[in-house]
């Protein structure tokens, strides 16, 4: 098990840099780059054929506490299922998205997107925060090539702004976390109920909490969510993948395992600052996710630009997974679990037709894509499908992790974070519906002309949109399987 | 069992994907559809139990009854829509129709939310078939909200009884409110309204008359089954009838007419709900029966003028227009069944509902009903026919009203369901598995008084109204003419009402607080309730008072 966890690390990484090696020969080039991306999948399949509970392992030990360790638990397992999996449309996807939009560099691109893979993987097996500390540079420092992959001012601008905020909220907050946890506890592995110690006290406990959750600043949390519309430069397949999976996801997922195995969820219900109100028990992680989503739902509401919208949506939805976490049960953790993989899913499908609308019409705007349906229907059956998951209608993946968010929420009296998720489907409702409706039914409204001009997306781009938003809708049926996986975290009961 | 309507309708659906065919192929298979559905749910036989998931289901006769009522007007409606060519609409109203049919026979909360939802976004596409607008994301977003709000109270439901299915629930905790609010907002409630006679009012032709059928008349399925006899909705259901009456009756836009009196006929049940009672289940179930009859073809009507004059405001129709003699037939029964004329259906129904009311022994509410009865006598009954067939108008410039031989059908059918089974309830006992006859219907009482009241109405009007220049109208039957002249005479009132309607609205206020001050004299002899009569008149109040400022802002 140690190997496989291994080699699903080294495959992306190694893959896409032999595929380097073929950049003249592109057909060679892109067989290894998707063969790399089934392999990868295989891997993180095999590890989750052998697991059986919780595992550590230890790679190297650097000091006497100080070590990268691996360890495979549920969420992990799955976080690096969705990632790797999702990696494999991607890779096709991303093909035909930078040949058809004549982007250059196209070998370099493929390096850096194998080596962020790599370091999501990383950051999933993690066994301690040092190891997850590590993965988490990596990835920013990974992604910086991949938004700044235009070379224009704007990218670069952009660039620089999304290095300094992740990388300063990292320094500054992750890691002074960190050697707090280490100070307090003498290590920092990730152990179930919590690694720090028992007679912490409550302010301490409060104060981590706070550094971690600004610390990790790929979860979005307002004010440090500035860097996610900001990387909405680089080029569609990473912001598909990496913002909308990969890197936002590694985010909510080291928020959500740092709450399970490093505070621990005992620790945490019954230190953390609460107000008690008519509407259950709010507390301070609770008012920061809520102002998260509502802000956020608002500024997507003004956004005209499709991927500015989606990244405002993206940076709404990860707060409903640091809200459904804040709650600090048994099911929100698993509701979390639920979310992180329902909303990769439907968001993914978005931000791919974004680009295949972009790649076949050259067309961003949001008010500007009337009529545009009758010649990509493809395309607009993932829109709608993908729109449908994130309100969370039925049939789709999105109904079954909003029916466990709200079960947690209900479990803990917290009728507050059901009026938060009321109204934020309905802000989604007005954000979300515009993207396709224009587009399907506006057809008598614009010139014939205009319509004539528009053409559907090469197939190496909506197959992907087609095969996610298919997977989107079998998740309604088989959603209940994922959650009994994840149901057997079993977090220490308070 | 739940899914075969679904499935049947999926499959025709398939059907016209696939083959590709004329245009009348397409209306075949929809109304073979449809009629099969109709036989579905006409054979399922009450209290039939089926095991789904190893939960065992039962279908009680309530449901049979909504399924066959609403697979009816699915199967008239889809013959309504046989000349027309959008075959993408046709097969959203089939899925819509056994969406709701399914949803009526699944005696399970998470199916009924799954449908909850799915009709929504079906009832999304159908309003944006014709374009995006406004309205209908307005519409959506209201679903959304309502489907939310549903899905808070399912889940706390299922969490609390660890079980899936449905039956009567109290008002205890959050969850609970949250479920009554979520089905309310689907009914049109009154803050929330403005969906329904948004969405309704810029629908086409056939559209309309779909979705004046399924959406509010499953959330009433709903409010039977999980909250009879909850005193709330006596007051929410009084504040519906209030404003949809005066708005209904100060509109001229045909389709805002029809929506908001198909408000206020929700209002109705949602009052008979609140009061309960034995027969409650029934009574509801007769009234629906009849409303959907004859709102659909009320909205039949508005949708065959609309498509010839491209004109929603009725004072632009008039005796300029041609109209064949079959459909002023059909204008003229169908308008006066929807007031409950003698020996017709609804007839039936608003006895029963109005007997339900009184028997809550509440004065204000009796009169209010009462009052709300002879609203609608005079803007469909009355307003409605004189404007189309009556009225001189010489703005009225297009000439012919054109009908298909289908559309036709369709009306007359539904003319005929409501003058016949009006005439022998058995008949209703045949098709609904109800029995009408133990119900005591004394239809005379409730239509002597509607009828005295709407003389004395006409008296004062005629007295104080008396109009001179507009006698030139000629009809050849005296009998006609006089309708025509009772019609003309009590239209022009409104009209001028409308003028004032603004300086009115503070007599409104005026009439309100001394009535219930009155009210809450005579509650006190009567020992009635006074909590419940207090906030009734209060909340009335607030809502003529919302209701002025408003129309001032407006």
């Amino acid at each position: 098990m140690n190997n496989y966890v291994l080699f699903a690390i080294a495959i992306p990484a190694l893959g896409s840099l032999i595929s380097a090696l073929f950049s003249k020969k592109e057909i060679i080039r892109d067989f290894i780059f998707v063969a790399t991306s089934i392999v990868t999948f295989l891997v993180v399949c095999k590890v989750g054929l052998l697991f059986s509970g919780i595992h550590n392992f230890t790679l190297i030990q650097i000091y006497q506490d100080l070590a990268i360790n691996f360890q495979v638990e549920y969420i992990g397992l799955l976080f690096a299922f969705v990632a790797s999996f999702l990696w494999i449309p991607t890779t096709l996807y991303a093909i035909g998205y930078m040949k058809n939009h004549n982007e250059k560099n196209i070998t370099r691109f493929f390096v850096f997107f194998g080596m962020t893979i790599s370091a999501t993987l990383g950051a999933a097996f993690s066994g301690n925060l040092v190891t997850l500390f590590m993965f988490y540079e990596f990835i920013t420092f990974l992604t910086y090539p991949l938004v700044t992959h235009q070379r224009n001012t704007i990218a670069i601008k952009s660039g620089r702004f999304y290095i300094g905020i992740l990388t300063f909220t990292s320094v500054t907050f992750f890691l002074g976390a960190i050697l707090l946890v280490y100070l307090n506890s003498g290590n920092t592995d990730f152990t179930i109920g919590g690694s720090i110690s028992g007679n912490s006290t409550k302010l301490f406990i409060n104060l981590l909490t706070l550094l971690f959750l600004f610390g990790i600043a790929k979860a979005g949390v307002m004010p440090f969510h500035k860097w996610l519309p900001r990387a909405m430069v680089a080029p569609t397949p990473v912001s598909a993948l990496l913002h909308a999976v990969a890197v936002v996801k590694t985010g909510v997922f080291a928020v959500v395992k740092i709450f399970i195995y490093t505070i621990g969820v005992n620790n945490l219900s019954s230190a953390i600052f609460y107000f008690s109100t008519p509407l259950g028990q709010i507390n301070i992680i609770e008012i920061i996710a809520v102002i998260t989503i509502i802000t956020a739902s608002a500024v997507a509401l003004k956004q005209n630009n499709i991927k500015a919208r989606l990244a405002y949506s993206t940076v709404s939805q990860l707060s409903y997974i640091i809200l459904v976490a804040s709650l600090f049960s048994q099911l929100s953790m698993v509701a979390a679990g639920m979310h992180i993989f329902a909303h990769a899913f439907s968001k993914i499908i978005l931000f791919f037709a974004a680009g295949a609308i972009m790649v076949a019409n050259h067309e961003s705007q949001i008010n500007r894509l009337d009529g545009m349906a009758i010649k990509m229907p493809l395309t607009f059956f993932g829109v709608v499908i993908g729109v449908f998951s994130i309100i969370g209608l039925p049939p789709t993946i999105g109904f079954v992790s909003k029916w466990y968010i709200l079960l947690a929420s209900l479990e803990q009296g917290n009728y507050f974070a059901m009026i938060v998720l009321v109204l934020s489907s309905l802000l989604n409702a007005m954000y979300l519906i515009p993207l396709f409706s224009g587009a399907i039914f506006q057809s008598n409204k614009v010139e014939p002309e205009l319509l004539k001009g528009y053409k559907e997306a090469p197939w190496t781009i909506t197959l992907p949109i087609v095969f996610v938003a298919i997977l989107c809708v079998a998740g309604f049926f088989y959603g209940q399987y994922i959650f009994h996986f994840l149901n057997s975290i079993k977090v220490p009961k308070v | 069992m739940f899914l075969i309507p679904t499935i049947i309708s999926l499959f025709a659906c398939l059907l016209m994907i696939i083959v590709k065919g004329r245009e009348t192929f397409y209306s075949r298979i929809s109304l073979i559809a449809s009629a099969i559905i109709f036989l579905f749910a006409f054979s399922i036989m009450p209290e039939q139990s089926y095991n789904f998931l190893g939960i065992k289901n039962e279908i009680s006769l309530i449901d049979k009854g909504f399924s066959v009522v609403f697979a009816l007007a699915l199967m008239i409606g889809t013959l309504f829509a046989y000349q027309d060519k959008n075959k993408y609409e046709k097969m959203l109203a089939l899925l819509y129709g056994s969406s709701a049919i399914s949803m009526v026979i699944s005696k399970d909360w998470t199916i009924i939310l799954a449908y909850w939802e799915i009709m929504a976004i079906i009832a999304m596409l159908l309003i944006f078939n014709k374009g995006f607008t406004r309205e209908g994301q307005i519409y959506i977003n209201f679903h959304i909200l309502s489907g939310a709000l549903f899905m808070i109270g399912v889940v706390g439901q299922i969490y609390k009884n660890v079980s899936y299915t449905v039956y009567h629930v109290g008002l205890t905790d959050f969850t609970e409110y949250c479920l009554l609010l979520g089905i309310l907002i689907n009914l049109g409630m009154f803050p929330f309204s403005f969906w329904l006679t948004e969405g309704y009012s810029i629908t086409s032709k056939n559209t309309s008359v779909f979705l004046s059928v399924f959406t509010t008349k499953t959330a009433i399925y709903m409010l039977l089954n999980t909250f009879t006899s909850l005193h709330l909705l006596i007051i929410i259901g009084a504040i519906m009838v209030v404003h949809s009456s005066i708005k209904a009756v100060l509109s001229f836009d045909i389709k805002k007419i029809l929506a908001y009196a198909l408000i206020n006929q929700l209002g109705i049940m949602i009052i008979a709900i609140g009061i309960g009672g034995n027969e409650i289940q029934d009574v509801i179930l007769l009234q629906v029966f009849a409303h959907v009859i004859y709102k659909s073809g009320l909205f039949m009507i508005a949708g065959i003028l609309y498509k010839s004059t491209n004109n929603f405001d009725i004072r632009s129709f008039g005796r300029g227009m041609i109209i064949n003699f079959d459909l002023i037939i059909n204008i003229i029964i169908i308008s006066a069944a929807s007031f409950g004329f003698l020996f017709t259906l609804p007839s039936l129904g608003k006895t029963l509902i109005t007997e339900t009311i009184e028997l809550y022994n509440n004065h204000l509410l009796t009169y209010l009903v009462m009052a709300s009865s002879v609203a609608i006598g005079l803007h469909t009954g009355i307003r409605l026919p004189y404007y189309i067939v009556f009225s001189h108008n010489k703005r009225a410039n297009v000439n012919e009203i054109k009908t298909d031989i289908f559309s036709m059908i369709a009306l007359t059918s539904l003319s005929l369901i409501l003058i016949v089974f009006g005439f022998d309830t058995s008949l209703i006992t045949v098709l609904l598995s109800l029995n009408v006859q133990e119900l005591n219907i004394s239809q005379i009482e409730h239509i002597v008084i509607v009828l005295a009241l709407g003389i004395f109405i006409f008296y004062i009007y005629k007295k104080y109204f008396s109009l001179k220049h507009e006698k030139s109208y000629v009809t050849k039957s005296f009998a006609v003419r006089l309708y025509g002249n009772i019609v003309m005479r009590i239209n022009l009132l409104f009209e001028r009402l409308n003028a004032y309607y603004v300086g009115l609205s503070k007599y409104l206020y005026g009439i309100v607080l001394l009535s219930s001050l009155l009210q809450l004299k005579l509650a006190k002899i009567m020992k009635a309730d006074v909590a419940i009569n207090s906030l009734l008149y209060f909340s009335l109040l607030i809502t003529i008072i919302c209701l002025t400022i408003l129309e001032k802002l407006y």
